[in-house]
């Protein structure tokens, strides 16, 4: 490499020695007037385009079709909000004034989902109204939704803790029914022995309960009486 | 006007300018923006007030979208032909500093478009990494670093092409 082109080198990478000084040059006032009168012209074809204005109409049913199927989308998704809360319900006409009254209806083989008290509330007739309400029971009508996924019953611990539960609750089903039956028995006793009662003499009964907690009346004569 | 003021008054035009260009042509509106405010750059010393060189800025923005649009077209319609002229062009001129220029050249052009609009700036327009920050809306730290690496790629473009 010759010195002279060196030297040339450094300045340019040093930014001493523009190759290009043409592209510095500042265009004339009628070369600046003209590139403006291109520009805004050129401009205002691609907005009035025809080819771009044919391709919007060609697309225009296509917006218009997704834009009615996201208000469908949008009515169907916000839908439940806007109803009051009712259960699952069965229409019927008043005699009176051709109102309808919407009854609440209790389904076994759904879950409804949390319903208002179930005061009959009139609304005006209208055919539009069935179509409603069949919308809203199909609404209503959701099993509930497996939240803790299908795999549940593979951890045997799960299992352990499913049948303690279940244990529990059978033990407090059978405490709840004893406690009942104590109750009766008891005032049944009371009822017997009673200063009030018709009879003057009392009768010889007397209250026990067993080993597993159940009261019982027994009579108490000599036989079954012991004394500690 | 100096040449500090220089610096506000581009970073303050660069986004109106940005937005005329690519309404134009997203593109090539770096590009656009960058050679008008290198031309303006270039005749900041004989513009009298700030008003002046907005409305300069605004007229070379749009002169600079104009060329680049007419450049393209006629790259488009003639680049067969471009192509051989250049190549005979280059067979025939034989002195140092024209295959030095073309070779830098070459180099330029390979440079990323980022590095490429900074180095341009720096090289043909002499702007200092104020100016070139403030025209580019990059961070000074940025702009050193972005000339630093495109001056080593320049280097190794040279090195490969025997020129170093």
């Amino acid at each position: 490499m010759k010195k002279q082109q060196s030297e040339l080198l450094d300045r340019y990478l040093a930014g001493d020695a523009p190759q290009h000084p043409e592209r510095l040059m500042v265009p004339t006032e009628d070369e600046l007037n003209e590139a403006e009168a291109a520009f805004d012209r050129l401009m205002a074809e691609r907005q009035s385009d025809p080819a771009k204005k044919a391709r919007m109409r060609r697309l225009w049913p296509w917006a218009a079709a997704a834009a009615c199927l996201l208000i469908v989308f949008g009515l169907g998704l916000t839908w439940p909000d806007r109803q009051p809360a009712q259960p699952a319900a069965a229409i019927a006409k008043t005699e009176n004034n051709n109102e309808k009254i919407v009854k609440p209806e209790v389904r076994k083989d759904t879950v409804a989902a949390p319903a208002a008290p179930a005061e009959p509330k009139a609304i005006p007739a209208s055919p539009s109204r069935h179509r409603l309400a069949k919308h809203y029971l199909a609404k209503t009508q959701r099993t509930i939704p497996d939240t803790l996924g299908s795999d549940l019953w593979e951890s045997e611990r799960n299992v352990m803790l499913a049948l303690q539960m279940l244990s529990e609750c059978g033990e407090a089903i059978q405490r709840g029914e004893q406690a009942t039956r104590n109750l009766v028995v008891e005032a049944e006793y009371r009822s017997a022995k009673s200063p009030f009662n018709e009879t003057d003499a009392q009768p010889l009964i007397e209250l026990v309960a067993n080993e597993y907690g159940d009261y019982h009346i027994v009579a108490a004569n000599q036989e079954n009486i012991i004394d500690i | 006007m100096n040449a500090e003021l220089f610096t506000s008054v581009a970073a303050r035009l660069r986004p109106r300018m940005l937005s005329i260009a690519t309404s134009f042509d997203a593109d090539s509106a770096e590009d656009a923006v960058q050679e008008a405010l290198m031309r303006l750059w270039a005749t900041w010393d004989q513009l009298p007030a700030p008003a002046d060189a907005e409305r300069l800025a605004v007229r070379l923005t749009k002169h600079a979208c104009i060329d680049e649009f007419r450049r393209r077209q006629k790259r488009q319609t003639v680049a067969l032909q471009v192509v051989e002229t250049t190549r005979a062009a280059a067979m025939t001129d034989t002195t140092d500093e024209a295959t030095l220029q073309r070779a830098i050249d070459r180099a330029v052009e390979a440079l990323p478009p980022a590095e490429r609009r900074l180095w341009m700036m720096h090289a043909e327009a002499r702007m200092n990494s104020q100016q070139i920050a403030a025209a580019t809306a990059i961070e000074v730290r940025s702009v050193s670093t972005m000339l630093s690496s495109a001056r080593r790629h320049i280097c190794e473009t040279l090195k490969r092409g025997g020129l170093l």
